[in-house]
């Protein structure tokens, strides 16, 4: 609309900038006047005017030139000695207003380039634009409802990457050639031998830190013996194997996701389908059966250091003896708490390296989605440990073990 | 030109960029050596050199991402070694780059990106920020509908558009673009060549690009400088270049490939529609200027 009214006047004054009207100072960015005679309006426009001295300077302006009654206005960019397109902008922006106010307008610019600019920077409408994002309400209703689809998809995902991965188990038993023994190897390394040390660490001081809170507890009713075998349930039963389910979690789980997630950024794993093979064979099954088979092993190191770290605290900090405590804990241990322990391990590891590999493959082509399902493998595979764990507790108890 | 040194006969205040005896040096691998460059407002220039001679490096020294190891480099007059850090801010926001695949933030949605640098460097209100990212947006030929939408879901050329929206942002003098053109579709590229003419005459960019796309060579840029041997062995226009008869450019522009490039762009010429012109019908601003 507006290129119909701008047009080029030749300069009445020398270009370089024009010398400084009466009472006109040249402001350090830019600046502009509105100069009324016999009912036309002239808006001289001075200084810089780029998209670094536009804050304050374009509202001014826009609402200066919006409240111009007159029938003829004129735009003199002689006096000004910058112009970028953000600058031309907000001119063409105060054009429009004009024009909508049936008035005529004039653009007074002794340089060509400054008309190619303006010609250029077009305002946007409003209607061209994307609908304008819908109220806070609407949008917190609809974040719950598209959570809440999400966990349902996700949880029906899961199944299925369940399915899949026995599927695949069952095919590998048939067809035992097809197993990937370095990879399983490899990863029985990572995700199992590698845990050792810091899962022996955290157990010792769990375990000391659970028989020295116990038995300040206990000293007081004078019982100080019964927690040897409150050591021996926490640690066999409950803490062993969720301390170690829950560093394995944060080790493997994580480097799962993200290690299938930026396989499948970088396209690697649809290298892998067009190559005729199946990612299930090659990155989920070693990944998982390595987790598998060597999460147990982790318990049990896990067990048996949490127990020395716990008869470490009480041999050192009361009048029990080292002997005294080794027989008082083969009196009082149960086979029972041990196997009741053991037994979680491997639908632990399962969780785990199901959720670990499943939201591996849930990433997209950015960098970015790795690093969102990395935090969300972790933080389910922690949650699907404890809930695994308290439906164990419960069955347990009811079968009366 | 006539003289293939890095054009020391243009006079100062018409050289945008200007690189003096740069030397660049990968551990005893020597990438560049004593290397001189001048590059002209206004002018498209086009960076080519076999596989290893360190355009991309070149670009980033210009940059300043790539420290040299000797050698000035001056950018609109200021020296970026010897220049105070408020300088060289000064200088940064002179230029706009666009890397490869756009180097979008993947957390920001596209209008947010290209907004961002108005949001980090000035204190724009809110309303005009956006009026001004959507101009650019529509500028660089993206459709409105991309306003909201985040780099990983739109296309490849749609993401560099962006970038150039991005680059474009705080209105530089100075667009620097590495491989604008590859992984492009031909008609996307070709359209990519025009948009980047178009600016330069409406904005009066001065614009330096790495590239191997030789329709962009032929379609674009004004000069071509070539690096071999660890120098700025020629810069001048393309059938200037030829004449120098140097095996490798000779090769590179009149191979299989360079002989299919020229042949389309001087059909374009001979039927009267220059590659820049016929971006008319795509591009608003063409069509505009036509109208003054």
């Amino acid at each position: 609309m507006t290129d119909r009214l701008v047009s080029t006047v030749l300069p009445l004054k020398s270009p370089s900038g024009g010398p400084a009207l009466s009472g006109d100072r040249p402001a350090p960015g830019g600046d502009f006047a509105v100069e009324r005679a016999e009912g036309a309006v002239r808006l001289r426009l001075t200084g810089l005017w780029v998209t670094e001295t536009l804050a304050g300077l374009a509202e001014r302006f826009l609402q200066e030139a919006g409240a111009i009654q007159s029938a003829a206005v004129s735009l003199d960019l002689t006096g000004v000695t910058r112009l970028d397109t953000a600058g031309a902008l907000v001119i063409n922006q105060a054009l429009a207003r004009l024009g909508a106010g049936r008035c005529r307008t004039e653009v007074v610019s002794p340089d060509e380039e400054f008309i190619r600019l303006l010609n250029t920077a077009k305002p946007v409408p409003e209607g061209d634009r994307p609908g304008p994002q819908a109220p806070a309400p609407v949008r917190f209703v609809n974040q719950v409802g598209r959570n809440l689809t999400d966990v349902g998809r996700s949880s029906l995902g899961m199944l299925s990457f369940l399915g899949e991965f026995l599927g695949t188990l069952g095919y590998l038993a048939v067809r035992p050639g097809e197993i990937r023994w370095t990879s399983l190897a490899f990863h029985m390394d990572q995700a199992g031998i590698r845990a050792i040390p810091i899962v022996s660490l955290l157990s010792f001081l769990i375990g000391m830190v659970v028989a020295y809170m116990g038995m300040n507890e206990l000293a007081k009713f004078g019982a100080q013996f019964f927690s040897i075998k409150m050591l021996e349930v926490t640690i066999l039963r409950e803490m062993g194997v969720i301390l170690a389910a829950v560093l394995v979690a944060g080790r493997s789980a994580s480097s799962f996701t993200a290690q299938i997630g930026s396989m499948v950024a970088n396209e690697e794993v649809s290298a892998i389908r067009a190559l005729g093979l199946s990612p299930m064979v090659l990155l989920v099954v070693p990944r998982i059966v390595a987790l598998v088979l060597t999460f147990p092993l982790l318990v049990f190191i896990a067990d048996v250091v949490g127990v020395i770290g716990g008869g470490t605290a009480i041999c050192l900090t009361s009048d029990i003896s080292v002997e005294n405590f080794i027989t008082q804990f083969n009196n009082g241990a149960k086979t029972n708490n041990f196997l009741v322990g053991l037994i979680k391990a491997p639908f632990c590891a399962l969780a785990i390296g199901l959720v670990g590999c499943y939201h591996g493959f849930q990433a997209s082509t950015s960098a970015e989605s790795v690093g969102f399902l990395t935090t969300a493998s972790v933080v389910k595979a922690i949650f699907l440990v404890i809930v695994i764990d308290a439906i164990f507790a419960i069955f347990f108890v009811n079968i009366g073990l | 030109m006539a003289d293939p040194r890095a054009g020391s006969s243009s006079s100062d205040s018409d050289v945008v960029v200007r690189l003096r005896g740069i030397t660049n040096r990968f551990g005893t691998n020597t990438v560049h050596q004593g290397l001189d460059l001048d590059v002209r407002r206004g002018e498209i220039l086009g960076l080519i050199g076999g596989s290893g001679t360190g355009k991309s490096v070149l670009l980033r020294t210009i940059i300043g991402l790539q420290r040299q190891a000797e050698g000035t480099v001056t950018i609109l007059g200021v020296t970026m070694e010897t220049a105070t850090p408020r300088e060289r801010a000064a200088v940064r926001r002179q230029w706009g780059v666009l890397f490869q695949d756009g180097a979008l933030f993947s957390s920001l949605s596209i209008g947010d990106n290209i907004q961002f640098p108005l949001r980090e460097f000035t204190s724009l209100g809110k309303g005009l920020r956006a009026d001004i990212a959507h101009m650019k947006l529509e500028l660089v030929g993206l459709p409105q509908s991309a306003w909201g939408k985040f780099p990983g879901e739109i296309s490849g050329g749609m993401r560099k558009r962006a970038g150039l929206a991005r680059a474009l942002a705080m209105d530089p003098k100075i667009l620097l673009l590495d491989e604008p053109t590859a992984g492009l579709d031909p008609i996307g590229a070709g359209d990519f060549d025009r948009l980047i003419v178009t600016l330069r005459d409406a904005i009066g960019l001065t614009v330096i690009l790495v590239t191997h796309d030789l329709d962009t060579l032929y379609a674009a840029c004004d000069r071509v400088a070539v690096l071999s041997d660890r120098k700025i062995y020629a810069i001048d226009t393309i059938p200037n270049l030829v004449k120098l008869g140097h095996h490798w450019i000779r090769e590179y522009f009149q191979g299989p490939r360079g002989r299919a490039a020229e042949g389309t762009y001087e059909r374009n010429q001979a039927s009267g529609a220059p590659d820049a012109r016929s971006a008319a019908a795509q591009t608003p601003t063409q069509e505009q200027e036509e109208g003054v």
